[in-house]
């Protein structure tokens, strides 16, 4: 996020969600002109919808995704993990009234959102998934979205035994999955700081995060694409494999 | 008989020009004849667990990708961007549904069909959109994935012959499937590729180069070495197709490796029994005997029962070539047999082992001296040539291999050599499997 693009401004409006946890929340979101790379959905951090929004969303908007960010804590009442997961098919609800298709779409969670994105990853396929320093799950289920979790060695909610155990257990799902650990860092360490192994896992988090997305959320396809993939469907000579 | 092999059917004696390891019109004519025109492994189907799995290799001299795509088929693919020719994918190995190019943005997926080209309106309507390239042909057997420049091949499985029953023997070891274990051996050696394939399967050698190795075994087993009775019984078995094999007998495989514990033995003895159930006495026997297996022209499987490796030698210059190595393991094996194998092929096999570091010690003082070539044209490479009984010391398992190379860099047949009947042993069969016994053999 080094070249200064304009930032654009986030709209925010109230969303009923009317699967999950039946609230209505501020959802914020940055569409696109042009032919977009691809959606996020960005699941914030606990009470951090206006720290988050705006700077994840910008940052994913330089790489050409249009993105919604929502926070979807709890606050004072009580949510459960099956009303979070009709909150997500909420928002990928909003993702497909612009278009998106949920290969098109990735997840990236922070905290709280982290937790959320990481069980919507065991609840869905969509492109790709990301959890930055997400709370441990006790019984994670298989994964059928390619998910990534980063954690800080230093957070107490995810000690790195447990975090061991987790990168084990994902290890029967039928997808790629990955996590990986920063050492002298705790909960919020994708925010720059002057300690150098803050400073770097800050940096790498942000390289991981579009990079997972890159790989993995599928384009979505210009109109002379989607001419071209028609006409090779249509029997065009493909390559040998196995 | 051309300026390479000189064969002497009356002495005899069998000798190979030291030309054939500093040409680089050899080379040059190996590269076209030889690798253009063979099955050549590309690296094994289980190293590519998920969907979208990638690991690149270089197989004579390409650069390739060997991808498991989104729906689970494994395909290979030139590692170069269509557009202006950069590499697709830079890591060793990694998963990635989508492959960019990172030079202009061209991307691919993980079936080597385009998906987008950036600001493609600087291209017309009809502008044909190139997909990934692909070998002439890619087929596997068992897991192990080859691929052939030649369009005209025959099919894999003729190709390889006899060294099929060797494959099987090794892959048989396993109820659930041999499986690659992660990670690659990756090392160099100042020396053609051939002293390689050669050191592959010498017999020859062991006592004489590998003594740390064995000293090192034998302080393991309380200072001395019981050799097993019957461990001269061996054979150098020619193949077809210039695929060779020395193979042991039952005694070999107890040679090799460090003491295992009295319950970890009882284990290996139990999973052997079952095995026996399920293929018969005659194939389990011949399943643990030790075997060094070469096919044509560069796959090494030497499979000593404690640990299996696979080794792809790859040609460089005629002076120069890098090995990948890989551990073929049995997954459902527990934790000391696993613990041995893991360590047997670091101590034996690994560039820092006590075995391979001696092996390319002795192929780097090979090159240096081919250039006394005027003083010393010839390399011999006739023992067991006078005896019908061909055992693993003898070195018919290479002369096997040259007669291939030069039927295809000549374009001559040199006269075969009798071999005669084989022990029974060496030729005992698996029992007939049900089908879906044998499902993964298709």
């Amino acid at each position: 996020m080094d070249i200064a693009f304009p930032r654009i401004e986030p709209a925010v409006a109230p969303v009923p969600f009317t699967y999950g946890s039946r609230r209505t929340l501020p959802v914020a979101r940055i569409e696109l002109g042009g032919v977009p790379r691809g959606a996020a959905i960005v699941l914030c951090a606990a009470g951090a919808l206006e720290r988050d929004a705006g700077e994840v969303m910008n940052g994913l908007a330089e790489k050409g995704y249009e993105s919604v960010a929502v926070d979807l804590s709890p606050g004072t009442g009580a949510v459960s993990d099956r009303d979070l997961l009709g909150d997500v098919s909420v928002l990928m609800g909003l993702l497909g009234e612009r278009g998106w298709s949920s290969e098109q779409v990735g997840l990236v969670g922070y905290g709280f959102g982290g937790r959320t994105a990481l069980l919507a990853a065991a609840e869905f396929e969509v492109g790709a998934a990301v959890s930055v320093g997400a709370p441990l799950i006790r019984a994670t289920r298989p994964v059928k979205t390619p998910w990534l979790g980063l954690f800080g060695r230093q957070d107490p909610a995810a000690p790195p035994e447990a975090v061991a155990c987790l990168r084990a257990r994902l290890r029967d799902s039928p997808v790629h999955t990955e996590v990986v650990t920063y050492p002298g860092v705790a909960r919020d360490f994708r925010f720059d700081a002057r300690e150098a192994q803050a400073h770097a896992a800050s940096f790498d988090v942000w390289q991981r995060t579009v990079e997972w997305l890159e790989l993995r959320v599928a384009p979505r396809l210009t109109a002379v694409a989607q001419k071209w993939q028609t006409h090779t469907a249509s029997g065009a000579a493909g390559p040998s494999r196995v | 008989m051309s300026d390479y092999i000189e064969v002497d059917q009356e002495m005899p004696r069998f000798r190979v020009n030291r030309k054939v390891m500093t040409d680089p019109a050899v080379f040059a004519s190996e590269r076209e004849q030889i690798f253009n025109h063979s099955w050549l492994y590309v690296g094994h189907e289980t190293e590519l667990a998920k969907p979208n799995d990638y690991v690149t290799r270089t197989v004579a001299g390409r650069p390739l990708i060997l991808a498991r795509d989104a729906k689970g088929k494994i395909g290979v693919w030139v590692n170069s961007c269509p557009h202006r020719g950069a590499m697709l994918c830079r890591d060793p190995k990694g998963n990635a549904r989508f492959l960019t190019c990172f030079y202009h943005g061209w991307s691919f997926n993980t079936s080597g069909e385009p998906v987008s080209v950036p600001a493609e309106e600087g291209y017309s309507a009809d502008f044909e959109r190139p997909g990934l390239a692909s070998p002439a042909k890619v087929e596997s057997y068992r897991g192990f994935v080859f691929v052939s420049f030649d369009p005209d091949i025959v099919d894999l499985t003729t190709y390889l012959a006899g060294a099929k029953e060797y494959l099987d023997l090794v892959l048989d070891q396993s109820e659930v499937g041999m499986e690659i274990l992660p990670g690659t051996h990756e090392y160099s050696a100042k020396a053609n590729w051939k002293l390689l394939a050669e050191n592959s399967y010498d017999g020859y050698h062991l006592l004489s180069t590998h003594q740390r190795y064995l000293a090192m075994i034998a302080a393991a087993h309380g200072g001395k070495l019981d050799v097993p009775k019957g461990i001269d019984d061996t054979r150098a078995i020619n193949l077809g197709n210039g695929h060779a094999v020395i193979a042991g007998s039952p005694a070999s495989s107890g040679l090799f490796g460090r003491p295992l514990s009295e319950a970890a033995k009882q284990e290996k003895a139990e999973r052997f029994q079952r095995l026996r159930e399920k293929f018969g006495d005659a194939w389990v026997d011949r399943m643990g005997g030790a075997r060094n297996l070469v096919i044509f022209p560069n796959l090494v499987v030497i499979d000593l029962v404690m640990g299996v490796v696979v080794r792809k030698i790859e040609p460089v210059a005629p002076d120069y070539l890098e090995v990948s190595a890989w551990h073929l393991v049995p997954p459902d094996e527990g934790e000391e047999l696993h613990k041995q194998r893991l360590d047997n092929f670091l101590t034996f096999w690994g560039p820092g082992g006590l075995a391979s570091p001696d092996d390319v010690e002795a192929l780097e003082t090979c090159q240096r001296s081919y250039t006394a070539q005027r003083e010393l044209p010839w390399s011999d490479i006739s023992r067991g040539l006078h005896s019908e009984v061909k055992e693993m010391g003898s070195e018919y398992q290479m002369r096997t291999w040259w007669r291939r190379w030069h039927e295809l860099v000549v374009g001559e047949a040199l006269p075969e050599e009798p071999q005669g009947p084989l022990p029974d042993f060496f030729v005992g069969q698996r029992l007939p499997q049900t089908a879906a016994a044998t499902a993964d053999a298709n």
